[in-house]
């Protein structure tokens, strides 16, 4: 065998295909060189590519990407060295491994050979097993070296991806909980989230009767869980509130949702507050949170503790509806906290305690700005420590409640040209038990025809007419009792008795709507089984009910183009006229 | 160990003791505890915490996550030799409803 016949077969050898499909580069200027080393590893079924100087390499590399160099250090145009030097540069974190090819036995030499980026060396003569032992070893090594940059680039995208998925969350939670709900005068707070994403929730809306609910959530663990259940939280809590629905009907709604969509194990403990527009009672549900505190001038503060299982956990068939019902002096303030306050440490590893905070907060009101205060306090204590919980803290002042933003309540709404339409519910003794139908019939009349900007107003004429025929009509309660001191809640017990035992009666609610010259007129009417009262005697009482309680049928009075009783007392309507928009 | 658990000698009762801080990090071993005992058969279960110092909410979640396991309203989990800290977190959870305390 000559070099010569063997070099056509040397020029197209990189055509041919291998069984590992592992291509090696041969980077020799010696022609003979070149075909031994061709011919030993065609036999080992690598493809060869051959080079005949650095220059060449570093093309031959760039065009066929070999898996392997075997190189040779003394070479024209360019050295065995700067080609590997060039060769390395180009493979960025992908490993190619570089064999010199070497007749050099001077020991730094060879030790050259690896500080220019060689991973090996092979000693000329060629041994055709050791060439075989090395070249098997370096495909191990860069096996290795693959599976290793595969996991990393996996780890990699599995990081960006979890730091995408959080700051989704984050946006959502955000999003939720925005603060801009929260700018009412009345309310301060701190929330300290301990992740990115917090797992305390703060939700407030104003309700369609002037007034305000508020909601304060622990969800179990933080961040990506915590951001998933709250937004069945937030949209049942905003979707009910705006529709006039109680915080125990809110409470249910949000317990039940969580319960069909969370994993067990996973809940939120809950406080939700609801004030009227005066801010003269305030009713409390509390699952899971700590005592909810109201101090007043002059009085020892007030608790309401938990008396319910936090959201989520229960059937909801279980769940207790049942609030507290508090009343307010004007200054009133009301603090509700998540347990990372009582819970959170200080360097030494003390807590906060309930019981410091009773201290500081009873110490607070001698203050004129109790609020920062108690903040500080918390602030102070848990300093340069490593904080375990979300540390949410509120306080609500009792004061009257300004007039909504119509943004808050209800962005636009539609308003249906006026139609002839008539809706009739009847509600027997059991249904009376059960539900409260004025949300749902106010947003009835939403659907049917609009109006959504007369929510409010149309919510408070369904609901007084409603309270009336029940309290006054068919229960008999004198509202006599709320003017005596503890009065709204020795009201709600027998509200709550007289209901109880209720039987054989009926509530009718009639709404009539239809076209006027100057747009619509809705006419609501409530009808009761009871016994009816002398009209012109009652007229008195009613007339003073603005003083005393601030509404009642003289608000309704206000609102209504017209309201006439008949039936000696027991159906009462109502005109509601509405303008449409060419006529404003 | 964080985590201890005991069979009764009649192989009736699986006792899991906690050590210290009840959360989130037990989560695995808590869970692995109870499951190698129900896989057993009919097992009894009672959660020692004489040595517990403080429960999360996750520690909460994971007690209602065995509650279910154990046939929920019918379980017969018993929260066992609670502290005064123990017995406040349970009260103000209203956790009290739901399990047994001794």
């Amino acid at each position: 065998m000559t070099a010569e016949n063997y070099d056509p077969i040397m020029e197209d050898e990189s055509s041919m295909t291998s069984k590992k499909g592992l291509s090696v580069l041969i980077v020799d200027d010696d022609k003979t060189n070149r075909l031994i080393l061709t011919t030993l590893i065609k036999k080992l079924n690598y493809d060869v590519i051959s080079a005949i100087n650095g220059e060449d390499a570093i093309s031959k590399f760039k065009s066929d990407n070999p898996d392997i160099v075997l190189m040779d250090v003394m070479m024209p145009i360019m050295n065995g060295y700067d080609a590997a030097v060039e060769i390395k540069r180009l493979c960025g974190d992908v490993f190619v491994p570089i064999i010199f090819l070497t007749a050099i036995t001077d020991e730094n030499a060879l030790a050259k050979c690896i500080e220019y980026g060689g991973d090996d060396f092979i000693t000329k003569p060629y041994n055709s097993i050791i060439i075989k032992a090395k070249i098997d070893a370096m495909v191990r090594v860069r096996e290795l070296y693959n599976k290793i940059a595969d996991s990393r680039a996996e780890l990699q995208e599995h990081h960006s991806r979890l730091q995408l998925e959080h700051e989704i969350a984050e946006t959502i939670f955000t999003n939720i909980t925005n603060p801009h709900n929260l700018e009412i005068k009345n309310i301060q707070y701190m929330l300290k989230p301990m992740s990115i994403t917090s797992g305390d929730i703060l939700l407030c809306s104003r309700t369609p009767s002037g007034g305000m609910h508020l909601m304060l959530g622990d969800f179990t663990g933080h961040g990506l869980s915590a951001a998933i259940g709250a937004i069945p939280v937030s949209d049942t809590f905003y979707s009910l509130s705006s529709k006039g629905y109680s915080i125990g009907d809110i409470a249910f709604n949000i317990n039940k949702r969580l319960k069909e969509t969370l994993p067990s194990g996973f809940f939120c403990a809950a406080s939700l507050i609801e004030a009227d527009e005066e801010f003269r009672t305030v009713a409390i549900w509390n699952g899971g949170n700590p005592d909810i505190i109201i101090t007043s001038d002059n009085e020892e503060p007030i608790r309401v503790s938990s008396s319910h299982l936090p959201l989520g956990v229960l059937d909801s068939s279980n769940l207790d509806r049942s609030v507290e019902f508090i009343e307010l002096t004007h200054g009133s303030k009301i603090y509700m906290l998540s347990d990372g306050v009582i819970e959170a440490q200080n360097k030494s590893g003390d807590m906060y305690t309930q019981k410091r905070l009773d201290e500081v907060l009873l110490s607070a009101q001698k203050s004129d700005v109790p609020f920062e205060e108690i903040k500080q306090s918390i602030e102070i204590f848990c300093k340069d420590t490593q904080q375990f919980d979300d540390i949410t803290l509120i306080e609500v002042t009792a004061a009257i409640l300004e007039n909504p933003d119509n943004t808050i309540i209800e962005k636009g709404g539609l308003t249906l040209p006026p139609g002839s339409w008539s809706l009739s519910v009847r509600l027997e003794a059991d249904a009376l038990r059960k539900t409260n139908p004025c949300p749902l019939i106010t947003q009835s009349i939403m659907e049917i025809q609009g109006l959504s900007k007369h929510r409010e107003r149309i919510y408070t004429i369904v609901s007084e007419l409603f309270s009336n025929s029940l309290e006054h009509g068919l229960l008999k309660l004198s509202s006599d009792i709320k003017s005596n001191p503890n009065g709204f809640i020795e009201y709600y017990n027998s509200r709550e008795l007289a209901l109880e035992s209720l039987t054989d009666s009926y509530i009718e609610i009639t709404l009539e709507h239809n076209p006027i010259a100057s747009g619509g007129e809705l006419i609501i009417s409530v009808k009761d089984s009871g016994q009816g009262f002398d009209i012109s005697q009652e007229e008195n009482k009613l007339a003073e009910n603005i003083n005393s309680h601030g509404r009642g049928i003289a608000l309704v009075k206000s609102l209504c183009s017209e309201i006439n009783y008949s039936h000696d007392g027991r159906e009462v309507k109502a005109h509601y006229v509405w303008k449409t928009k060419n006529q404003t | 160990m964080a985590l201890t658990t005991q069979l009764s000698s009649d192989g009736t009762t699986l006792t899991i003791s906690i050590n210290g801080r009840f959360d989130f990090n037990l989560y695995k071993e808590f869970r692995d505890a109870y499951e190698v005992g129900l896989s057993k058969g009919n097992i009894k279960i009672i959660i020692n915490l004489a040595q517990t110092e403080y429960m999360d909410s996750s520690a909460l979640g994971m007690l209602l996550v065995l509650k279910e396991r154990t046939g929920g309203d019918n379980s017969s989990v018993l929260l066992k030799n609670c502290n005064k800290e123990i017995k406040n977190i349970l009260a103000i959870s209203n956790f009290d409803k739901l399990f047994t305390i001794e």
